[in-house]
């Protein structure tokens, strides 16, 4: 193991969205992951929340700064400033409710009007611990995301399952991206500076990373 | 206790000593009877300084007491000499009882001593026994506990909660106060409980898993049930098909034959219905759910499981109310619809079977829940469907369900509400569809008889819509007297009016007759009698097309009687009553509009001969005797015209026309004489004008075997007015036209004006001969003085 880092210390830091409809879970994945805590109480999200937790991937810091936002349409103003810079996003729907994955394509096309094409998303189907109430199949998720070129998994932020999996993916796929895209900058040290965020490559390293890294629940 | 102090002299008053003195007495005596304390008496004696008078009377008191005793121990001296001897010997036998008390005592401790040796083993060894006597009780009940313990584990092993939970029960009960280790007791009250959470957990968890099992059986479950009432919707309408042949076999009497019932296979229905044991495949396994309830009930949780089960279906049945929109729902109701009714078949078992784990006034608050939200999301589709087609798909599948869920005691008006009320919409999108299909069809017509090479083709076209004219079959290649506009608009109404049936039935109306029958005569009358007006208007080209126009109206009239049939029978309603009830022609605005185009085109076709009327010599020497030009020519187009149309026009049609077309040969003759066409006319002419009328009535008269009332002066009378004219002018006596009687009678039909003018032309041939002996005063023609009249009266009345 290295050596004791400072939290303020990191070598990527990478920005995250979570988006999907409202009451879907998004903000107790982000509390679940980056506190390790669940809350039962159904309060809605007012306007942006947002929280960060470090993970270390391939002995280096990535600092993930995860946002949370409203999914009610009247918190819609905020969605330019929201998505810039975002590098990874989390779309989450609940798989107790159809409706919730069938607005799934409505936000991965205003997530791809306002952020760079190589965006790392992940499509995230919450709430899977309540098996019987299930209304969306694995397999139709499954085949959405593979059609559309996004991760998939099921998670449940109640039982803590796959939670930590779905961001720490996510962040790995994001540095991959931006440690294939450094590899074609060379070894300067000058064009990777510490702390800053780095846009990542082209399209097609990301499709290429997504298309053998893809995994389900 | 004589004081050592010195007595102190006291002087009493003289007065009060003798009462002080009485009075200490009296007490002093009461004390010493009550056994009192004499102390106080004492030391109050010496207090007062008198204890010489106390000692006075002490001394003389016990003096007496003295010479008392001795008087008594004088008495008695002998006895106590006697006495004393008697002790004395008394002694002696005392010791001697003493000392062989001594010796037995002496032997008898040298007897006992061995045996309170062995007393002493004994109680020790009893001691010993009863020790390992408590231990042995002691593990034996250890061994109890663990045998319990170890019954417990295996049942737990096997996940047989239940008797788990009796194990744990008795050990709490019997064993626990029992067991002496208070480690063991530790333990055992530490395990107890983790011992029921883990099975409640357990047992949970299998409720979990059997509520998503659930679900999938349900639909399978809804589809197998909708299904069944499916199968024996088909069952019953095969029967009454077969009944509705051997019916129409009878009335048509094509041929005898003998209808027997077939007994029906009672093999191919599952006894018992859906969900029952011994179902087979059909049925649906509560194990789990009964398991589950009665563990929570054994560990003293029944009612949060029954809350737990309520509020979890409860949410079930929500989730399943979903309504994807990303599927049409043409596509996704019966899995919707199958997906509620499985819930509630499953949700009747586990009322009937569950042991009170729900309540039916619980299902039955699941029930309205359902129903209002299956009405809601039915309003909702129905309101956005524009087909008739997916109407009936929908109504069709939701009658299904109803049948099914009525079976298990569901109340489903509501549903049925629902239904009925887009009955109206559901035909006003089955009109449209027809209105554009019967465009289609008339739109095709070529206006030409159909060739049927085929008996397959006749019964297709003619036999299936009763428009046949006889009841023997033709010979082949049969020329039909209607176009394809005939069958084909046959056919779009039969299917309407098997559609309208298909919505009515089992709609929960039972007698739907009256509706279908509502909207079937607005099918025809608004849809096909105004699409076959609009054609007849709009499309026609010469007399053939509407000859064939008028021919088809016939034959559809008759087909509009099959139709009513045909929907009575579908209603299942008796034919007899239908035919009892007469109805209008509801095509009688086409058919009126076809008759009045053919009419029209002949009427025209007729005038192009009328023309020839201007050839004939108004003034000619002599009469034509086998009539004028124009109207030998009209009656050779009329012998043509009868010979093809008596092919395919009913007589009673064809009479029609040719009324009209006689009408207008009459009225244009009329006209000619009034139009300023001829200026004058003689008596040959008018002579000639009356062999043209009667040529046109021998044509009528020829046309008798046409009609099978053999009303030939139908045709006659519609010659009337011109004839009539002839007859005034021909007549001696024309001034009778002024009598109302005869006028009544012989004129009826002539306008005043006319016969002024045309009276006026008149012109008599001898007016020319005269005319050259101007000069010579001739007799006047009574004739002609009558016309005078006539025509001066009649100019008056002007």
């Amino acid at each position: 193991m290295g050596a004791y880092r400072a939290d303020d210390d990191y070598d990527y830091l990478f920005k995250v969205v979570l988006i999907g409809d409202s009451g879907v879970g998004k903000s107790n994945l982000l509390s679940r992951f980056t506190r390790n805590e669940f809350s039962l109480e159904s309060k809605s999200t007012i306007g942006v929340e947002f929280a960060t937790r470090s993970i270390r991937v391939d002995d280096k810091v990535v600092k993930a700064q995860i946002w949370d936002t409203a999914g009610q349409e009247r918190y819609r103003a905020i969605t330019s400033a929201y998505y810039r810079g975002a590098v990874g996003a989390l779309l989450v729907y609940d798989v107790t409710r159809h409706v919730t994955f069938e607005n799934v394509e409505r936000w991965l096309k205003e997530l791809r009007d306002h952020t760079d094409a190589n965006i790392v998303v992940m499509l995230v189907g919450n709430k899977a611990d309540l098996r019987h109430l299930r209304a969306v199949s694995t397999e139709d998720a499954r085949t959405f995301a593979e059609r559309e070129n996004t991760f998939f998994m099921e998670t449940s932020a109640l039982e803590s399952l796959n939670v930590e999996n779905a961001f720490t993916e996510v962040l790995t796929q994001i540095y991959h991206v931006v440690s294939k895209k450094a590899l074609e900058i060379g070894d300067d040290p000058a064009a990777l500076p510490k702390g800053q965020t780095i846009n990542v490559g082209s399209r097609d390293d990301v499709s290429a990373v997504k298309k053998s890294g893809c995994c389900s629940a | 206790m004589l004081s050592s102090k010195p007595p102190r002299r006291k002087v009493v008053p003289a007065n009060g000593d003798d009462s002080a003195d009485k009075l200490d007495q009296l007490l002093l005596s009461s004390a010493i009877s009550n056994n009192e304390d004499l102390g106080p008496f004492i030391r109050k004696a010496f207090t007062s300084g008198k204890p010489e008078t106390l000692h006075h009377h002490l001394r003389h008191f016990a003096r007496s007491k003295e010479s008392e005793i001795e008087e008594v121990c004088k008495a008695h001296y002998q006895d106590f000499i006697l006495a004393v001897d008697d002790l004395r010997s008394l002694l002696s036998d005392v010791d001697s009882l003493k000392s062989s008390l001594s010796d037995s005592n002496s032997r008898l401790q040298h007897v006992a001593r061995p045996l309170l040796s062995s007393l002493d083993a004994f109680v020790e060894t009893r001691n010993v026994s009863k020790n390992v006597n408590l231990a042995i009780d002691s593990v034996r009940t250890c061994v109890k506990l663990m045998e319990v313990c170890t019954r417990a584990n295996r049942h737990l092993a096997d996940d047989n909660f239940y008797m788990a939970l009796k194990c744990v029960d008795a050990i709490e009960r019997e064993y626990l106060d029992q067991t002496a280790s208070s480690t063991l007791r530790r333990m055992l009250e530490k395990k107890i409980p983790e011992i029921r959470s883990y099975i409640e957990r357990k047992v949970n968890k299998e409720f979990g898993d059997w509520l998503v099992e659930i679900r999938v059986v349900s639909r399978n479950l809804g589809q197998l049930a909708i299904g069944q009432a499916s199968a024996a919707r088909q069952r019953e309408e095969d029967l009454r098909i077969k009944q509705r042949q051997a019916e129409e076999q009878s009335r048509l009497s094509v041929r005898d034959c003998i209808y027997a019932l077939e007994e029906e296979d009672e093999d191919g229905i599952i006894a018992g219905g859906i969900g029952e044991d011994g179902g087979g495949a059909a049925g649906f396994d509560l194990t789990s759910l009964c398991r589950a309830y009665h563990i929570h009930q054994t560990l003293g949780l029944e009612d949060r499981f029954k809350q737990y089960y309520f509020e979890n279906r409860k949410l079930q049945l929500t989730s399943d109310f979903q309504v994807s929109s990303m599927t049409p729902f043409l596509e996704s109701h019966q899995t919707f619809f199958a997906q509620i009714a499985g819930f509630f078949v499953v949700e009747d078992r586990v009322l009937r079977a569950g042991g009170g784990l729900i309540s039916k006034m619980e299902v039955e608050n699941l029930w309205d829940i359902a129903v209002s939200k299956m009405c809601s999301v039915l309003e909702d589709q129905f309101s956005r469907m524009q087909t008739a087609n997916h109407l009936l798909l929908i109504k069709d599948y939701v009658s299904l369900l109803g049948v099914t869920l009525r079976r298990y005691g569901y109340p489903i008006d509501a549903l049925l509400d629902v239904l009925s009320k887009h009955r109206d919409k559901y035909h006003e999108l089955l009109l449209s569809d027809c209105r554009k299909l019967i465009a289609e069809a008339v739109a095709a017509d070529k206006f030409e008889q159909m060739l049927m090479k085929k008996e397959y083709e006749y019964s297709m076209n003619v036999l299936s819509f009763q428009i046949q004219t006889s009841d023997i079959i033709p010979a082949f290649p049969y020329v039909a007297p209607f176009s394809s506009t005939v069958p084909d608009c046959c056919r779009i109404v039969r299917s309407f009016i098997e559609d309208s049936v298909s919505f009515m039935s089992y709609g929960g109306q039972l007698e739907f007759y009256e509706v279908v029958k509502k909207y079937l005569d607005r099918l025809l009358s608004e849809v096909l009698d105004e699409a076959l007006v609009k054609l007849i208007n709009t499309s026609i080209n010469g007399v053939s097309q509407a000859m064939q126009m008028a021919a088809n109206m016939a034959v559809l009239e008759r087909a509009c009687d099959f139709f009513f049939r045909h929907a009575a029978q579908l209603s299942g309603v008796p034919l007899r009553m239908v035919e009892r009830s007469r109805r209008n022609f509801p095509l009688r605005k086409a058919r009126d509009a076809a008759e009045e185009m053919l009419s029209g085109l002949l009427k025209a076709k007729v005038d192009g001969f009328m023309t020839l009327i201007e050839n004939v010599n108004w003034m000619g020497d002599e009469a034509p005797q086998s009539g004028n030009e124009y109207v030998n020519e009209v009656i050779i187009y009329l012998e043509i015209l009868v010979s093809t149309a008596q092919q395919i026009l009913p007589s009673q049609v064809l009479k029609r026309v040719l009324q009209e077309v006689f009408a207008h040969i009459s009225e244009k003759i009329v006209g000619t004489l009034v139009s300023d066409s001829v200026k004058r006319f003689n008596v040959n002419a008018i002579t000639g004008i009356e062999v043209d009328i009667r040529l046109l009535e021998s044509f009528a008269d020829n046309q008798a075997s046409l009609f099978s009332d053999g009303d030939v002066d139908v045709l006659r009378a519609s010659l009337a007015g011109s004839k009539q004219l002839i007859n005034l002018l021909l007549s001696n006596h024309p001034e009778n036209f002024l009598n109302p009687v005869i006028r009544e009678r012989s004129y009826n039909t002539l306008d005043h004006k006319k016969v002024v003018i045309v009276s006026e032309k008149l012109r008599d041939p001898s007016d020319r001969l005269f005319g050259t002996f101007g000069s010579r005063g001739a007799r006047q023609n009574p004739k002609r003085k009558s016309l005078d009249t006539l025509i001066k009266r009649l100019r008056d009345v002007s």
